[in-house]
C-alpha cells in the first residue's frame, strides 16, 4: 500500500520561525512543546503545503515572521518510489511563489494532487456547533480538493450569485438581466448539490464505519445533507422555484433559493447532535469525521494523505486514542502536537519546540 | 516651502496612474525635475494634446481621433460582422491578429452590477440601432472570459434573439477568468476561429 510521506521540510521566516530543517519519521510524529511556541505554527506551514491556504487566516501578512519581509517552505514529499520538491513563498508586498519540482506553477490547487493533508483544530468542534457557513465552507474546500468540476463550479456560482444579489439591491431595473442571472444560478444549482450530496453520502458511510469502533458499537453517526435545490434538478425545475420566491425575493432583496443556502446535520442515534450532543459525543463525531476525510482521499487519489491533529490527541479519552493509534499504524504519516507529554505507542519520532526551535529528542 | 507643495502635487498626479505605486511617483516626478524646460513643456503639451483631440468614435464607440474612426471609415472592411468588445484595448489586441477583417462594438465596460453597471450604462442601444441600420450577419461576442463578460454575453445573446441573427461567442483556449488583452496572438486568433453560436 503505497501512502503519502513528507520527509524533510525547510522553513524560513515562517510565524515565529528564523528557520528549520527537519526529517520526519513515516509512522507518528510527536509535536511537543509549552503553550505559544510554536507547534500549530509548525503544522500550519506543513498544511500549507498542500495548496497554499491556512485554517487560521487568509492573510499573507500574518504568515510571515514579524521581522522578516518573506516566508519560504520546502518539502520533500514521497509517493511510493517517487519524489518530489514542492516550494512554496509569499512575501510582505502580496507576491506569492509557487513551484513543484523548481518549476512555477500558476494554479495553487495542483499542489494537492502531489500533496495533501487533513488537519483536525480544537476549533473544529465548531463543524457540529455552530451555524451552517462554517459546515457549508467545509464542503467546499475538502469538495474542491478531489473534484475541479466542483471547484470551478462553486468558484462560478459565488460570483454570479454576488451579481444577482447586487441586482435584487440595487435600483436597475432589467427583468432581461435577472433572467440571464437566475439562469445561470440555476444551471450551476443542480450539479453542485448533485456533487455535494455524493460527496456527504459517502463521507456519512465512511463516518459511520469509523464511529461505530470508536464508540465500542454504541453509537451509529449519519450525516444528513439538507438542501435548498434538489441534487441533480433541471434547469426548469429550479427556474419554477424561482419563480414561487419571486415575491420573497423582492422583500428581502436577496437571493433565497440555492447551494448558498444547504446545510448538513450530524445525526447520531437518530437525534441531532448540534443540539443534543454532550461536548464528547460531538468532538467524537468530528473526529470521525476527519478519518471520513482520510478514507475518502484515499479512494478517490490512490492514497492516504498525511494527518495533522493539533492539542486534540490529549483529550481523547483512552479507549479512544488506542483505537486511533491502531487505525493509524504503519499507514498514516500523522503529526500530534501537545502540551502534555502524550503515550504513542514505540515507533514514535518526538520533537520538542521552543520560543520557534526546534530539537529531535533522541 | 512652495517648491515641496508643487513637488508633492506632481508626485500625486503620477500615482493616479494605473500601476504606479508611491515609489515609482517620486521617482518619475524628479525625472521630470531634471528635464530641460522645453521638454517638460512639450511632455504636457502632448498630454493636453492627446486628450483634447480624443474623439469616441459615434460608430462603434471606440476611441479616435478622428470621427469615425478609421475602422468604421475603411471600405475595404466587411459590413458582415460586427464583433462586440468590452474596452478600445480590446480592439488593439484583436487587430493585431491580423485574422479578423469585420468591425467593432466597444462596449466601454462589461454587466456588473456589483459595481453598478447595468446594460443602460454600457454602449448597447446604438449596437441594436447600428444592427437595424446595417444588417450585418454576424455579432461575434469577445467579452472576458469572466463572470461579467460572461453576463454580458449572455445578456446580448437575449436581446438579440429577435433580430434572428447569428450571435458567436470567442471561447475556445482563453484563459478563465482573465482578460482580452493578455491573451496572446495566437490564442486569440484560434479563438476568432473556433467562436461558438450562443
Ligand atoms: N507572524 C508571526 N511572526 C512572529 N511570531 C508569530 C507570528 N504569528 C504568530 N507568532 C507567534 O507564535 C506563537 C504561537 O505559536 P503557536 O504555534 O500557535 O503555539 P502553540 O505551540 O501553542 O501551538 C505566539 O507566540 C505568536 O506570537
Ligand atoms: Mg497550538
Ligand atoms: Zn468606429
Amino acid at each position: 500500500m503505497s501512502n503519502l510521506l513528507l520527509n524533510t521540510i525547510k522553513i524560513k521566516g515562517w510565524r515565529n520561525y528564523a528557520g528549520e530543517n527537519l526529517n520526519f519519521g513515516p509512522g507518528i510524529n510527536l509535536l511537543l512543546g509549552n503553550n505559544g511556541q510554536g507547534k500549530t505554527n509548525l503544522l500550519e506551514a506543513i498544511y500549507f503545503l498542500s495548496g497554499g491556504q491556512s485554517p487560521r487566516t487568509n492573510k499573507l501578512e500574518e504568515l510571515i515572521k514579524f521581522d522578516e519581509n518573506y516566508f519560504y517552505i520546502r518539502g520533500e514529499v514521497a509517493v511510493g518510489q517517487e519524489l518530489k520538491v514542492l516550494e512554496m513563498g509569499g512575501a510582505r508586498d502580496g507576491r506569492r511563489m509557487h513551484k513543484i519540482q523548481g518549476v512555477a506553477v500558476h494554479r495553487l490547487s495542483d499542489f494537492s494532487d502531489y500533496f495533501c493533508a487533513v488537519f483536525f483544530l480544537p476549533e473544529d468542534l465548531n463543524l457540529v456547533k455552530s451555524g451552517p457557513a462554517i459546515r457549508r465552507r467545509f464542503l467546499d474546500q475538502e469538495l474542491s480538493k478531489i473534484n475541479n468540476k466542483y471547484r470551478n463550479s462553486i468558484e462560478k456560482y459565488k460570483k454570479f450569485l454576488q451579481q444577482r444579489n447586487a441586482l435584487l439591491k440595487s435600483n436597475i431595473e432589467d427583468k432581461i438581466l435577472m433572467q440571464v442571472l437566475t439562469n445561470k444560478i440555476a444551471e450551476l444549482a443542480g450539479p453542485i448539490s448533485k456533487l455535494r450530496e455524493d460527496y456527504i453520502e459517502k463521507l456519512s458511510l465512511l463516518a459511520r464505519l469509523r464511529h461505530r469502533k470508536i464508540s465500542g458499537g454504541r453509537e451509529e453517526l449519519s450525516l444528513a445533507y439538507k438542501h435548498s435545490v434538489p441534487p441533480g434538478a433541471a434547469v426548469e425545475d429550479i427556474l419554477a422555484m424561482f419563480d414561487d420566491a419571486k415575491e420573497a425575493e423582492r422583500k428581502y432583496r436577496t437571493t433565497i433559493i440555492g447551494p448558498h443556502r444547504d446545510d448538513f446535520a450530524f445525526i447520531v442515534n437518530g437525534m441531532e447532535l448540534r443540539t443534543f450532543g454532550s461536548q464528547g459525543q460531538q468532538r467524537t463525531a468530528v473526529l470521525s469525521l476527519k478519518l471520513a476525510e482520510l478514507e475518502l482521499i484515499k479512494a478517490e487519489t490512490g492514497e492516504y494523505p498525511l494527518l495533522l491533529l493539533d492539542d486534540v490527541f490529549s483529550e481523547l479519552d483512552e479507549q479512544r486514542r488506542e483505537m486511533l493509534l491502531h487505525y493509524l499504524s504503519g499507514r498514516i504519516q500523522t503529526f500530534i502536537s501537545s502540551s502534555e507529554p502524550v503515550d504513542a505507542g514505540n515507533e514514535v519520532r518526538t520533537f520538542w519546540i521552543e520560543a520557534g526551535t526546534i530539537k529531535e529528542r533522541v | 516651502m512652495r517648491y515641496y507643495d508643487s513637488l508633492a502635487r506632481l508626485i500625486a498626479q503620477f500615482q493616479k496612474l494605473p500601476g504606479i505605486g508611491s515609489k515609482t511617483a517620486q521617482r518619475l516626478a524628479f525625472y521630470i525635475l531634471k528635464m530641460p524646460e522645453p521638454e517638460v513643456r512639450e511632455f504636457a503639451a502632448a498630454l493636453v494634446e492627446a486628450r483634447a483631440k480624443l474623439l469616441t468614435c459615434s460608430v462603434c464607440g471606440n476611441m479616435t481621433d478622428s470621427d469615425p474612426c478609421h475602422i468604421c471609415s475603411d471600405p475595404r472592411r466587411e459590413r458582415k460582422y460586427i464583433c462586440v468588445v468590452q474596452e478600445p484595448r480590446d480592439v488593439l489586441a484583436l487587430e493585431r491578429t491580423n485574422e479578423y477583417r469585420g468591425q467593432y462594438h466597444v462596449l466601454n465596460g462589461a454587466i456588473s452590477p456589483l459595481d453598478g453597471i447595468g446594460p443602460d450604462e454600457l454602449n448597447i442601444k446604438s449596437l441594436l440601432a447600428r444592427i437595424r441600420q446595417e444588417k450585418p450577419e454576424e455579432i461575434i461576442v469577445a467579452t472576458n472570459p469572466n463572470v461579467q463578460g460572461e453576463a454580458t454575453a449572455m445578456y446580448l445573446a437575449q436581446i438579440l434573439k429577435p433580430f434572428d441573427i447569428r450571435v458567436t461567442r470567442l471561447a475556445l483556449g482563453l484563459p478563465v477568468g482573465g482578460d482580452l488583452e493578455y491573451a496572446d496572438e495566437m490564442t486569440l486568433a484560434r479563438a476568432l476561429e473556433g467562436r461558438k453560436k450562443i
